[in-house]
């Protein structure tokens, strides 16, 4: 027998024996039933891996639905290394196509991951080189399907939709701006792979399919984007001008139907521009001081006061008028004299809108500037708006409210700008601008929201704004205006002519050229605003320089949007700038009774039958209707 | 199972994915051979020849340190060829050594409880482990010092030593720990294996990556993800953690539970033994086997830190298993006569 102690000892041994296998089975247990869940989500991550499949963005279409920014499918280069089996061969080869150092091939390709992309060389190639990687048919070298954002219309646009970078995110204009919404949800090829690489047997590789981003609809019209970009490549091609801005606006709900400037970049090689290029949309970035046009605000701020009739009360120009001791003189030398306030407009009088300005006083003016937008941002939908500089109401004194009445010593953009004389002719009701009408799902079949116009206030009443659209009218028709003038569609404005302040110092010489106008005036349909900052070999004179080109936009538009002509406006009114003149004929030796024309007036002096002189001499042009003296003497 | 854990590093290494499974059956046909042969081996033959035993395992075991006549695998100079095949003396030393004590503790039973009585086999029990040490192979040398620990308990030896003999140990283990850098990492990846994922806690953090998914019922024949590459040495240390994976907790309950009817058949066993000789030698093959089992599982599941003890009878490994085979042999022999 064995002693007892032995057994009881041994007996010992067999329960430490029974706990420690417990304790075995209690942590396998633990592991594998309470540990579950935690260790396969970090054990997947160790076994998965995924190829990203780059979603496409949503595209960027017109109010009629034309392509602006698309997608064109291509192909980017992935590798991984484990599967590359003649590393140095396969770096070789893609160097060549790729047209990159081999050696940073080599490196890539011995990189301790499962999966390497080339960036950026490796990315969005082009269909040669795709087609040559393919014909290879190297190992673990796989091309994977991207897109490649491209804009059809290049220059056309291209400040204000922006472009996208290498990895299609939004960098500038709308493509950064609505990014959120056009940037599509990303997919994925996930695979299970084994620590060296190798592809798990038997295991399905799973695609979460790439969705496509939002597209958007823009309020822009390409047909009158068009029309506008003609105009502004010619003028900045013709006055070799720093800069040409240009804004097409339906003034009823603040939509942009058209923008751009000059100058501009295509997109499509953003790389090849300078940053100051393509960062930018000049009628929002811009401020400037605006000149004349600003003249209309001040206008109807004053109508609105009633503190003028246009038709009635008048104003004696007397060539200069004296603030705080500074003497602002009329542009015409000798002023326009004595002009009823519709003629002020016509005439853009600097004396008569310093009047204005006393009769408005300090609150007043200060308020309508800052109740027409001025100095603040309209809100659109564009990075980058600049909300400009106007004096503090402290430093708004005398002289300062004059300058101010008519565009000086205030800074606007051209975005301001409009919609504030948007609001002048649409009843006064202020709009906040967008360019964005809707966003549509990625097939484009559906409008997952849509922008309503907003209305900021309204600023002046209806009759006012009635009473500004004639007198709008009339300043195209009779005044400054007068090259805007359109056959048949009634046009609006104001011109505007400001010299270039550069370092707080006018630069002689320099100056914005520019012209805001709305059509028709019955019924206004759009507002248009244009500018050319320092044109060369050009009359300085927005009226001169501008109208013309104002007047073929505003034609060209309103034709395209099938605006039927109306007759019925302020006839056109000739100067002598543009009157139609006739030939002097000779009356010398006639008989008194022979004197006589269809085109001109005459005054006899002297006394007798025969003409013995004449003034002006025979074959001078004059303007028909001129009074033509006639010198009597003789028996 | 060996097939199972091994094909793809297999493949891989020896371009043949049944490379193990084959050498593994030739083993096991040897092992079952030294089964039989051990079965066949009385008490009486083992107790007469223990000391000469001995002395051929030290013999072996010094031969193995001569450069150029030991093989060195792993890192550590342990192994002895002959023609095509290969082992390990200190296998050998490890039974010897428990028969030794055997002999030793049956013959001094009743002056056990004296240390000087102890002593003399602890001395060559001494050198033994010194020789291991120099391999070194730390996992055999602790894997046999707790076996003859078990014996000792056994004996008449008050418990008051057995305190002594814990904190020496404990003070041993400590020394051997701090005087290796990769032992204190296995330690300190041990006590959070996630600070270091890719050093020292990688092979912890891959075991549970394979015991954990295992889930209930296990993810199925085959279809182990981690024996592709991302658990070293599948086949050997980390089968536990492969049969989990791929038959879950129920599939690891059944082994767990066909080796605690080993050990309690063994106890049986043990208990009905009226010879105090076979009930010693008995107590430390079945300690050697049931410490290597424990401390194999306890590492799999991290409960132990990482040591580099296989699973007896089912982790790949000619030596370990046709030794193992030849110590059940030798259990099973009921020539209990003197």
């Amino acid at each position: 027998m064995l002693p007892l102690m032995l057994i009881k000892r041994i007996r010992t041994i067999a329960v430490i024996t029974v706990l420690l296998v417990a304790s075995i089975v209690f942590k396998l247990t633990y592991n594998t039933i309470f540990m579950h869940q935690e260790l396969v989500t970090l054990a997947s991550e160790l076994w998965q891996r995924s190829f990203p499949l780059y979603a496409p963005r949503g595209y960027i279409i017109d109010r009629n639905g034309e392509l602006l920014a698309t997608n064109e499918p291509t192909l980017s280069l992935y590798a991984i290394p484990y599967q590359v089996k003649d590393k140095m061969q396969t770096s070789v080869n893609l160097a060549s196509i790729l047209g990159v150092d081999q050696e940073i091939i080599f490196e890539k390709l011995n990189k301790k991951a499962s999966i390497v992309s080339f960036h950026p060389y490796g990315r969005k190639l082009t269909y040669g080189q795709s087609e040559q990687i393919e014909k290879l048919s190297l190992d673990g070298i796989y091309l994977v399907q991207d897109n490649l954002r491209t804009y059809p219309y290049k220059e056309y646009m291209a400040s204000l939709i922006g472009f996208v970078g290498i990895d299609n995110i939004g960098f500038a204009g709308l493509e950064s701006y609505y990014d959120n919404y056009l940037t599509g949800k990303r997919g994925s090829l996930n695979y299970y792979m084994d620590a060296k690489g190798g592809l798990f047997p038997n295991t399905q590789s799973e695609i979460i399919a790439p969705s496509q981003g939002m597209s958007l609809e823009l309020t822009i019209d390409l047909r009158l984007q068009n029309i506008l970009e003609r105009e502004m490549e010619n003028a900045y091609l013709q006055y070799s001008a720093d800069e040409v801005v240009g804004i097409i606006m339906d003034p009823n709900n603040g939509e942009i139907l058209a923008i751009g400037n000059r100058p501009t970049y295509d997109n499509n090689r953003y790389q090849d521009y300078d940053q100051t290029i393509y960062n930018r949309l000049l009628p929002v970035y811009n401020s400037f001081e605006p000149g004349s046009t600003f003249k209309a605000i001040t206008f109807a701020s004053a109508i609105n006061e009633n503190l003028i009739d246009i038709d009635n009360d008048t104003y004696y120009d007397k060539g200069y008028e004296i603030v705080a001791g500074t003497r602002i003189n009329s542009w015409k030398k000798g002023g326009h004299g004595l002009q009823t306030y519709l003629e002020v407009l016509e005439n853009s009088s600097n004396p008569g809108f310093v009047q204005i300005a006393r009769m408005l006083g300090k609150d007043k003016l200060y308020q309508y500037v800052k109740d027409f937008g001025f100095n603040q941002k309209t809100g659109v939908d564009i990075q980058g708006e600049n909300k400009g500089i106007m004096f503090s109401y402290d430093n708004f004194n005398e002289l300062e409210q004059a300058t101010t009445a008519f565009g000086q010593g205030i800074s606007v953009t051209a975005m301001q700008l409009v919609t504030a004389f948007s609001a002048v002719i649409n009843g006064g009701y202020l709009f906040k601008p967008h360019v964005c009408k809707s966003l549509l799902s990625s097939s484009l079949m559906e409008r997952v929201y849509e922008v309503t116009p907003t209305v900021v206030r309204q600023v002046i009443s209806e009759e006012t704004s009635k009473t500004m659209r004639r007198a709008l009218e009339s300043v195209v028709s009779r005044g400054s205006g007068r090259k805007a003038y359109v056959e048949g569609y009634r046009v609006g404005g104001k011109t505007g002519t400001a010299q270039i302040a550069e370092n707080g110092v006018y630069v002689d010489g320099k100056y914005i050229l520019s012209f805001i106008a709305g059509a028709p005036m019955n019924d206004p349909r759009l507002v248009c605003y244009f500018s050319i900052k320092n044109a060369h070999n050009a009359v300085q004179y927005g009226g001169t320089t501008v109208g013309p080109i104002i007047g073929r936009i505003i034609e060209d538009c309103l034709k395209t949007l099938g605006v039927e002509k109306n007759y019925e406006g302020i006839e056109r009114e000739y100067t002598w700038m543009d009157t139609k003149t006739a030939q002097v004929p000779n009356f010398i030796g006639k008989d008194k009774k022979e004197v006589k024309s269809r085109d001109f007036t005459f005054v006899f002096v002297g006394s007798g039958n025969k003409v013995i002189d004449q003034l002006p001499r025979v074959g001078e042009m004059i303007p028909i209707g001129s009074k033509v003296v006639i010198m009597l003497g003789g028996e | 199972m060996v097939y199972e854990a091994s094909s793809v590093w297999a493949q891989f290494k020896y371009g043949d994915q049944f490379y193990f499974l084959k050498r593994q059956a030739l083993y096991a046909c040897v092992g079952i051979g030294g089964f039989f042969l051990g079965s066949k081996i009385s008490a009486s033959f083992l107790k007469k020849y223990a000391n000469y035993f001995l002395a051929i395992s030290f013999l072996l075991l010094i031969l193995v340190l001569i450069p150029g006549v030991g093989l060195i695998r792993g890192g550590s100079a342990s192994w002895l060829g002959f023609g095509g095949f290969s082992f390990q003396p200190s296998e050998f030393l490890k039974i010897s050594l428990i028969i030794f004590f055997a002999k030793y503790l049956e013959k001094f039973y009743e002056q056990s409880d004296k240390i000087k009585t102890i002593l003399p086999p602890l001395l060559i029990a001494s050198i033994g482990f010194i020789l291991i040490m120099l391999q070194p192979d730390f996992g055999t040398c602790m894997v046999l010092a707790v076996s003859l620990f078990a014996q000792i308990y056994a004996s008449r030896m008050p418990l008051k030593w057995f305190v002594i003999f814990m904190f020496t140990g404990i003070f041993a283990v400590c020394i051997l720990i701090l005087s290796a850098s990769y032992r204190f990492e296995r330690i300190m990846s041990f006590i959070d294996p996630f600070q270091d994922p890719l050093g020292s806690g990688f092979q912890i953090i891959q075991s549970l990556y394979a015991i954990g998914p295992g889930g209930l019922l296990g993810q199925g024949i085959g279809e182990s993800y981690q024996k592709h590459y991302y658990l070293p040495e599948p086949q050997t240390d980390f089968i536990f953690a492969i049969i989990v994976e791929e038959f879950g907790l129920f599939g690891g309950l059944i082994v767990i539970g066909l080796y605690g009817l080993m050990f309690f058949c063994a106890f049986k066993l043990i208990f009905s033994t009226k010879n105090i000789f076979k009930c010693y030698m008995c107590l430390g093959l079945l300690a050697l086997f049931m410490i290597q089992v424990i401390i194999n599982l306890g590492v799999v599941i991290s409960l132990f830190p990482v040591t580099g003890i296989t699973l007896p009878l089912i982790s790949y490994g000619g030596s370990s298993l046709c030794v193992l085979l030849f110590s059940l042999g030798l259990m099973v022999n009921k020539n209990e006569q003197e």
